[in-house]
Protein backbone atom coordinates (compact mmCIF):
# COMPACT_ATOMS: atom_id res chain seq x y z
CA UNK A 1 0.00 0.00 0.00
CA UNK A 2 1.16 3.55 -0.73
CA UNK A 3 2.01 6.19 1.78
CA UNK A 4 1.86 5.35 5.45
CA UNK A 5 0.35 8.12 7.53
CA UNK A 6 2.01 7.91 10.87
CA UNK A 7 -0.34 7.84 13.80
CA UNK A 8 1.44 10.59 15.58
CA UNK A 9 2.35 9.49 19.01
CA UNK A 10 1.83 12.90 20.43
CA UNK A 11 2.78 12.89 24.10
CA UNK A 12 -0.17 12.20 26.32
CA UNK A 13 -0.91 14.60 29.19
CA UNK A 14 0.58 11.96 31.44
CA UNK A 15 3.82 11.88 29.49
CA UNK A 16 3.93 15.67 29.38
CA UNK A 17 3.36 15.79 33.11
CA UNK A 18 6.18 13.34 33.74
CA UNK A 19 8.55 15.27 31.49
CA UNK A 20 7.90 18.52 33.35
CA UNK A 21 7.67 17.26 36.92
CA UNK A 22 10.13 14.40 37.22
CA UNK A 23 13.28 16.59 37.08
CA UNK A 24 11.94 18.56 40.07
CA UNK A 25 10.23 15.80 41.98
CA UNK A 26 13.08 15.11 44.38
CA UNK A 27 13.37 18.81 45.24
CA UNK A 28 9.62 18.93 45.79
CA UNK A 29 9.70 15.93 48.05
CA UNK A 30 12.63 17.40 49.99
CA UNK A 31 10.72 20.63 50.51
CA UNK A 32 7.62 18.72 51.55
CA UNK A 33 9.59 16.70 54.09
CA UNK A 34 11.09 19.84 55.55
CA UNK A 35 7.69 21.40 56.11
CA UNK A 36 5.72 18.36 57.20
CA UNK A 37 6.30 16.08 60.10
CA UNK A 38 5.56 12.73 58.57
CA UNK A 39 6.26 10.86 55.39
CA UNK A 40 2.53 10.51 54.76
CA UNK A 41 1.94 14.24 55.04
CA UNK A 42 4.88 14.88 52.71
CA UNK A 43 3.50 12.49 50.13
CA UNK A 44 0.05 14.04 50.39
CA UNK A 45 1.50 17.51 49.97
CA UNK A 46 3.58 16.47 46.96
CA UNK A 47 0.53 14.87 45.43
CA UNK A 48 -1.53 18.02 45.93
CA UNK A 49 1.16 20.03 44.16
CA UNK A 50 1.19 17.49 41.32
CA UNK A 51 -2.58 17.76 40.91
CA UNK A 52 -2.25 21.51 40.53
CA UNK A 53 0.69 21.07 38.18
CA UNK A 54 -1.33 18.67 36.05
CA UNK A 55 -4.06 21.29 35.74
CA UNK A 56 -1.53 23.93 34.65
CA UNK A 57 0.56 21.78 32.36
CA UNK A 58 0.42 24.16 29.39
CA UNK A 59 1.67 27.01 31.54
CA UNK A 60 4.34 24.96 33.24
CA UNK A 61 5.78 23.75 29.96
CA UNK A 62 6.52 27.29 28.90
CA UNK A 63 8.03 28.42 32.18
CA UNK A 64 11.69 29.18 32.45
CA UNK A 65 11.78 28.14 36.10
CA UNK A 66 9.05 25.59 36.78
CA UNK A 67 10.69 24.56 40.07
CA UNK A 68 10.05 28.01 41.56
CA UNK A 69 6.39 27.82 40.55
CA UNK A 70 6.01 24.33 41.99
CA UNK A 71 7.63 25.34 45.27
CA UNK A 72 5.44 28.42 45.48
CA UNK A 73 2.35 26.27 45.07
CA UNK A 74 3.65 23.94 47.73
CA UNK A 75 4.24 26.68 50.30
CA UNK A 76 0.82 28.16 49.58
CA UNK A 77 -0.73 24.76 50.21
CA UNK A 78 1.37 24.37 53.33
CA UNK A 79 0.00 27.62 54.76
CA UNK A 80 -3.56 27.22 53.47
CA UNK A 81 -3.98 23.59 54.52
CA UNK A 82 -2.75 24.21 58.01
CA UNK A 83 -4.97 27.22 58.43
CA UNK A 84 -7.97 25.26 57.24
CA UNK A 85 -7.43 22.48 59.68
CA UNK A 86 -6.12 24.79 62.34
CA UNK A 87 -7.16 23.81 65.75
CA UNK A 88 -6.06 24.87 69.15
CA UNK A 89 -3.32 23.15 71.02
CA UNK A 90 -5.95 22.09 73.52
CA UNK A 91 -7.89 20.33 70.77
CA UNK A 92 -4.74 18.61 69.70
CA UNK A 93 -4.09 17.51 73.24
CA UNK A 94 -7.69 16.36 73.71
CA UNK A 95 -7.72 14.26 70.56
CA UNK A 96 -4.21 13.01 70.97
CA UNK A 97 -3.52 14.05 67.40
CA UNK A 98 -0.44 16.14 67.32
CA UNK A 99 1.14 17.70 64.27
CA UNK A 100 2.65 14.36 63.32
CA UNK A 101 5.01 11.66 64.36
CA UNK A 102 8.08 12.65 66.32
CA UNK A 103 10.51 14.07 63.87
CA UNK A 104 13.12 11.80 62.38
CA UNK A 105 15.99 14.17 61.99
CA UNK A 106 19.41 13.44 60.75
CA UNK A 107 20.78 12.82 64.20
CA UNK A 108 24.45 12.30 63.43
CA UNK A 109 26.25 12.23 66.75
CA UNK A 110 23.59 14.31 68.51
CA UNK A 111 22.26 13.21 71.87
CA UNK A 112 18.58 12.48 72.38
CA UNK A 113 18.11 15.83 74.15
CA UNK A 114 19.72 17.64 71.24
CA UNK A 115 17.50 15.83 68.76
CA UNK A 116 14.39 16.74 70.75
CA UNK A 117 15.50 20.37 71.09
CA UNK A 118 16.12 20.58 67.38
CA UNK A 119 12.80 18.97 66.59
CA UNK A 120 11.04 21.46 68.85
CA UNK A 121 12.86 24.37 67.24
CA UNK A 122 11.84 23.23 63.78
CA UNK A 123 8.23 22.86 64.83
CA UNK A 124 8.37 26.36 66.23
CA UNK A 125 9.74 27.71 62.96
CA UNK A 126 7.05 25.88 61.01
CA UNK A 127 4.33 27.24 63.30
CA UNK A 128 5.68 30.77 62.85
CA UNK A 129 5.84 30.35 59.08
CA UNK A 130 2.18 29.37 59.01
CA UNK A 131 1.38 32.75 60.54
CA UNK A 132 2.90 34.56 57.58
CA UNK A 133 1.07 35.65 54.50
CA UNK A 134 1.23 32.70 52.03
CA UNK A 135 3.12 34.77 49.45
CA UNK A 136 5.63 36.00 52.01
CA UNK A 137 6.07 32.50 53.38
CA UNK A 138 6.63 31.06 49.91
CA UNK A 139 9.11 33.75 48.94
CA UNK A 140 11.31 33.57 52.01
CA UNK A 141 11.20 29.77 52.18
CA UNK A 142 12.03 29.39 48.53
CA UNK A 143 15.07 31.63 48.87
CA UNK A 144 16.37 30.88 52.36
CA UNK A 145 15.37 27.21 52.64
CA UNK A 146 15.15 25.79 49.15
CA UNK A 147 17.92 27.89 47.61
CA UNK A 148 15.89 29.41 44.79
CA UNK A 149 17.98 32.27 43.41
CA UNK A 150 16.96 35.92 43.36
CA UNK A 151 17.01 35.71 39.54
CA UNK A 152 14.47 32.86 39.59
CA UNK A 153 12.28 34.76 42.02
CA UNK A 154 12.45 37.83 39.79
CA UNK A 155 11.45 35.77 36.77
CA UNK A 156 8.61 34.16 38.68
CA UNK A 157 7.19 37.30 40.26
CA UNK A 158 8.16 39.84 37.60
CA UNK A 159 9.59 42.06 40.32
CA UNK A 160 13.06 43.64 40.35
CA UNK A 161 15.80 42.15 42.50
CA UNK A 162 15.79 45.10 44.90
CA UNK A 163 12.11 44.64 45.64
CA UNK A 164 12.55 40.93 46.19
CA UNK A 165 15.44 41.54 48.59
CA UNK A 166 13.40 44.08 50.56
CA UNK A 167 10.47 41.69 50.79
CA UNK A 168 12.76 38.92 51.97
CA UNK A 169 14.22 41.16 54.66
CA UNK A 170 10.80 42.32 55.85
CA UNK A 171 9.56 38.75 56.00
CA UNK A 172 12.62 37.59 57.95
CA UNK A 173 11.96 40.38 60.43
CA UNK A 174 8.35 39.35 60.77
CA UNK A 175 9.38 35.74 61.23
CA UNK A 176 11.96 36.80 63.82
CA UNK A 177 9.24 38.65 65.74
CA UNK A 178 6.96 35.65 65.52
CA UNK A 179 9.70 33.37 66.79
CA UNK A 180 10.10 35.65 69.79
CA UNK A 181 6.39 35.57 70.38
CA UNK A 182 5.27 33.68 73.45
CA UNK A 183 2.11 32.50 71.71
CA UNK A 184 4.17 30.56 69.19
CA UNK A 185 6.19 29.05 71.99
CA UNK A 186 3.12 28.13 74.00
CA UNK A 187 1.44 26.58 70.99
CA UNK A 188 4.52 24.58 70.29
CA UNK A 189 5.04 23.46 73.86
CA UNK A 190 1.44 22.37 74.26
CA UNK A 191 1.53 20.28 71.11
CA UNK A 192 4.74 18.60 72.14
CA UNK A 193 3.27 18.01 75.57
CA UNK A 194 0.23 16.30 74.06
CA UNK A 195 2.42 13.91 72.17
CA UNK A 196 4.05 12.47 75.24
CA UNK B 1 27.81 49.09 58.60
CA UNK B 2 24.23 49.82 57.53
CA UNK B 3 21.01 47.83 57.72
CA UNK B 4 21.14 47.35 53.95
CA UNK B 5 24.53 45.64 54.29
CA UNK B 6 23.08 43.25 56.82
CA UNK B 7 20.10 42.64 54.53
CA UNK B 8 22.50 41.46 51.83
CA UNK B 9 24.69 39.38 54.14
CA UNK B 10 22.12 37.76 56.38
CA UNK B 11 22.01 34.39 54.65
CA UNK B 12 25.81 34.30 54.57
CA UNK B 13 25.94 35.15 58.28
CA UNK B 14 23.70 32.28 59.31
CA UNK B 15 25.39 29.94 56.82
CA UNK B 16 28.79 30.67 58.37
CA UNK B 17 30.20 32.01 55.13
CA UNK B 18 31.69 35.24 56.49
CA UNK B 19 35.21 35.75 57.73
CA UNK B 20 35.53 36.29 61.51
CA UNK B 21 36.18 40.01 60.93
CA UNK B 22 33.13 40.44 58.71
CA UNK B 23 31.04 38.49 61.16
CA UNK B 24 32.16 40.63 64.05
CA UNK B 25 31.27 43.82 62.13
CA UNK B 26 27.82 42.44 61.42
CA UNK B 27 27.27 41.32 64.99
CA UNK B 28 28.16 44.74 66.32
CA UNK B 29 25.52 46.33 64.11
CA UNK B 30 22.90 43.68 64.92
CA UNK B 31 23.48 44.08 68.66
CA UNK B 32 22.34 47.71 68.42
CA UNK B 33 19.65 47.40 65.74
CA UNK B 34 16.25 45.96 66.62
CA UNK B 35 15.20 45.53 62.97
CA UNK B 36 18.31 43.61 62.00
CA UNK B 37 18.17 41.55 65.18
CA UNK B 38 14.63 40.45 64.28
CA UNK B 39 15.66 39.65 60.72
CA UNK B 40 18.63 37.70 62.07
CA UNK B 41 16.36 35.58 64.27
CA UNK B 42 14.09 34.92 61.31
CA UNK B 43 17.03 33.93 59.14
CA UNK B 44 18.34 31.63 61.87
CA UNK B 45 14.98 29.89 62.07
CA UNK B 46 14.92 29.40 58.32
CA UNK B 47 18.51 28.12 58.39
CA UNK B 48 17.46 25.57 60.97
CA UNK B 49 14.70 24.40 58.66
CA UNK B 50 17.13 24.26 55.76
CA UNK B 51 19.48 22.06 57.76
CA UNK B 52 16.76 19.49 58.22
CA UNK B 53 17.66 16.40 56.24
CA UNK B 54 14.66 15.40 54.15
CA UNK B 55 15.98 11.90 53.67
CA UNK B 56 16.05 10.22 50.31
CA UNK B 57 13.16 10.12 47.93
CA UNK B 58 11.20 6.90 48.54
CA UNK B 59 11.64 4.52 45.63
CA UNK B 60 8.64 4.47 43.34
CA UNK B 61 6.95 7.53 44.83
CA UNK B 62 6.97 9.47 41.58
CA UNK B 63 5.50 6.51 39.72
CA UNK B 64 2.83 6.11 42.41
CA UNK B 65 1.84 9.76 42.30
CA UNK B 66 1.87 9.73 38.52
CA UNK B 67 -0.31 6.62 38.38
CA UNK B 68 -2.80 8.18 40.83
CA UNK B 69 -3.04 11.23 38.61
CA UNK B 70 -3.58 9.05 35.56
CA UNK B 71 -6.42 7.20 37.30
CA UNK B 72 -7.88 10.50 38.35
CA UNK B 73 -7.72 11.80 34.78
CA UNK B 74 -9.38 8.58 33.59
CA UNK B 75 -12.23 9.06 36.06
CA UNK B 76 -12.67 12.64 34.94
CA UNK B 77 -12.94 11.74 31.27
CA UNK B 78 -14.23 8.16 31.43
CA UNK B 79 -17.91 9.02 31.13
CA UNK B 80 -17.54 11.46 28.28
CA UNK B 81 -19.35 10.79 25.07
CA UNK B 82 -18.16 12.61 22.03
CA UNK B 83 -19.76 13.14 18.73
CA UNK B 84 -21.16 9.94 17.28
CA UNK B 85 -22.51 11.16 13.98
CA UNK B 86 -21.98 9.06 10.91
CA UNK B 87 -20.94 11.52 8.26
CA UNK B 88 -20.98 15.12 7.27
CA UNK B 89 -21.11 16.76 3.94
CA UNK B 90 -18.56 18.79 2.14
CA UNK B 91 -16.58 18.61 -0.98
CA UNK B 92 -15.24 15.13 -1.20
CA UNK B 93 -11.92 14.98 -2.90
CA UNK B 94 -10.74 12.19 -0.73
CA UNK B 95 -12.26 8.95 0.37
CA UNK B 96 -11.71 6.99 3.52
CA UNK B 97 -11.91 3.26 3.59
CA UNK B 98 -11.87 1.12 6.62
CA UNK B 99 -9.79 -1.93 6.11
CA UNK B 100 -11.15 -4.18 8.75
CA UNK B 101 -8.88 -7.12 9.09
CA UNK B 102 -11.35 -9.84 9.82
CA UNK B 103 -11.34 -11.86 6.68
CA UNK B 104 -9.28 -9.94 4.24
CA UNK B 105 -9.65 -6.33 3.29
CA UNK B 106 -13.08 -4.82 3.38
CA UNK B 107 -13.44 -1.56 1.54
CA UNK B 108 -16.25 0.84 1.74
CA UNK B 109 -17.29 2.35 -1.52
CA UNK B 110 -16.44 6.06 -1.50
CA UNK B 111 -19.11 8.67 -1.02
CA UNK B 112 -21.56 6.26 0.48
CA UNK B 113 -22.46 7.64 3.90
CA UNK B 114 -25.67 5.65 3.99
CA UNK B 115 -23.82 2.39 4.00
CA UNK B 116 -23.78 0.57 7.29
CA UNK B 117 -20.69 1.43 9.31
CA UNK B 118 -18.03 -1.23 9.00
CA UNK B 119 -17.44 -3.28 12.07
CA UNK B 120 -14.15 -4.04 13.71
CA UNK B 121 -13.97 -6.85 16.24
CA UNK B 122 -11.38 -6.92 19.01
CA UNK B 123 -10.84 -9.07 22.08
CA UNK B 124 -11.81 -7.30 25.27
CA UNK B 125 -8.97 -5.19 26.68
CA UNK B 126 -6.52 -6.25 23.98
CA UNK B 127 -5.43 -3.83 21.33
CA UNK B 128 -5.68 -4.65 17.65
CA UNK B 129 -4.53 -2.55 14.74
CA UNK B 130 -7.28 -0.98 12.66
CA UNK B 131 -5.96 0.01 9.26
CA UNK B 132 -7.69 2.92 7.63
CA UNK B 133 -6.97 3.66 3.97
CA UNK B 134 -7.20 7.28 2.98
CA UNK B 135 -7.40 7.74 -0.75
CA UNK B 136 -6.94 11.13 -2.26
CA UNK B 137 -6.97 12.29 -5.85
CA UNK B 138 -4.33 14.88 -5.10
CA UNK B 139 -1.64 15.33 -2.50
CA UNK B 140 -2.87 17.11 0.61
CA UNK B 141 -0.32 19.02 2.64
CA UNK B 142 -1.01 19.62 6.33
CA UNK B 143 -4.30 17.80 6.37
CA UNK B 144 -5.79 17.54 9.84
CA UNK B 145 -6.65 14.06 10.97
CA UNK B 146 -8.87 13.76 14.00
CA UNK B 147 -9.70 10.49 15.70
CA UNK B 148 -12.65 10.59 18.05
CA UNK B 149 -13.64 7.70 20.27
CA UNK B 150 -17.05 6.97 21.68
CA UNK B 151 -18.31 4.34 24.08
CA UNK B 152 -15.99 1.71 25.47
CA UNK B 153 -13.16 2.21 23.02
CA UNK B 154 -9.63 3.45 23.58
CA UNK B 155 -6.42 3.74 21.64
CA UNK B 156 -3.61 1.79 23.27
CA UNK B 157 -1.21 4.16 24.99
CA UNK B 158 -3.78 6.95 25.16
CA UNK B 159 -5.76 5.97 28.19
CA UNK B 160 -8.54 8.41 28.94
CA UNK B 161 -8.14 10.44 25.75
CA UNK B 162 -11.30 10.63 23.70
CA UNK B 163 -9.99 12.72 20.86
CA UNK B 164 -6.63 13.02 19.14
CA UNK B 165 -5.83 15.45 16.40
CA UNK B 166 -2.71 16.03 14.35
CA UNK B 167 -1.50 17.15 10.96
CA UNK B 168 -0.18 14.89 8.21
CA UNK B 169 0.89 15.18 4.60
CA UNK B 170 -1.02 12.85 2.32
CA UNK B 171 0.21 11.74 -1.08
CA UNK B 172 -2.05 11.31 -4.09
CA UNK B 173 -3.36 7.77 -4.01
CA UNK B 174 -3.75 5.58 -0.97
CA UNK B 175 -2.38 6.48 2.44
CA UNK B 176 -2.58 4.08 5.34
CA UNK B 177 -3.28 5.02 8.92
CA UNK B 178 -2.95 2.35 11.61
CA UNK B 179 -4.76 2.79 14.91
CA UNK B 180 -4.19 0.48 17.92
CA UNK B 181 -7.82 0.03 18.96
CA UNK B 182 -8.86 -1.44 22.28
CA UNK B 183 -12.35 -2.24 23.61
CA UNK B 184 -12.70 -1.40 27.28
CA UNK B 185 -16.21 -2.76 27.72
CA UNK B 186 -18.39 -5.45 26.21
CA UNK B 187 -20.66 -2.84 24.65
CA UNK B 188 -17.84 -1.67 22.38
CA UNK B 189 -18.13 1.72 20.73
CA UNK B 190 -17.06 3.66 17.69
CA UNK B 191 -13.89 5.05 16.17
CA UNK B 192 -14.51 8.12 14.06
CA UNK B 193 -11.75 9.24 11.71
CA UNK B 194 -12.11 12.70 10.26
CA UNK B 195 -9.98 14.27 7.57
CA UNK B 196 -10.01 18.02 7.20
CA UNK B 197 -8.27 19.98 4.50
CA UNK B 198 -9.28 23.09 2.54
CA UNK B 199 -9.71 20.81 -0.48
CA UNK B 200 -11.30 17.93 1.29
CA UNK B 201 -13.52 16.94 4.17
CA UNK B 202 -14.41 13.39 4.94
CA UNK B 203 -15.32 11.22 7.84
CA UNK B 204 -15.42 7.54 8.52
CA UNK B 205 -17.18 5.78 11.37
CA UNK B 206 -16.10 2.30 12.37
CA UNK B 207 -18.12 0.31 14.89
CA UNK B 208 -15.99 -1.57 17.37
CA UNK B 209 -17.32 -4.72 18.95
CA UNK B 210 -15.75 -6.60 21.80
CA UNK B 211 -15.32 -10.27 21.22
CA UNK B 212 -15.94 -11.83 24.60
Amino acid sequence: MGNVVSFRRAPTPQQRFEAVIEPHFEALYGAARRMTLSYHDAEDLVQEVCIKAFAHLDRLETMEYPRAWLLKVMYHLFVDNKRREERSAIDAAATGQDAGQPETLDSGEASLDEIIDRSQNIERVLNAMRCLDPDQCALVAMHDVEGVSIAELCAMTGQPAGTIRSQLHRTRRKLGRLLSNDAIRRLHLKIVGANR
Amino acid sequence: MKCQDIEHKLVDIVSGKLTPTELEDCRQHIAHCVACDEAMRGAEGLAELRSRDPGSLPAGLFETVSARLERRADQDTGGNRFWTGTAFGGAVAASLFALALISGWIQLPPNAPDQAAPEFIVALSESRDLNVAIETEQALANATITVTLSGGVELAGYTGQRQLSWEANLVAGVNRLTLPVKATGIAGGQVIVQLLHPNSEQVLVVGVKANT
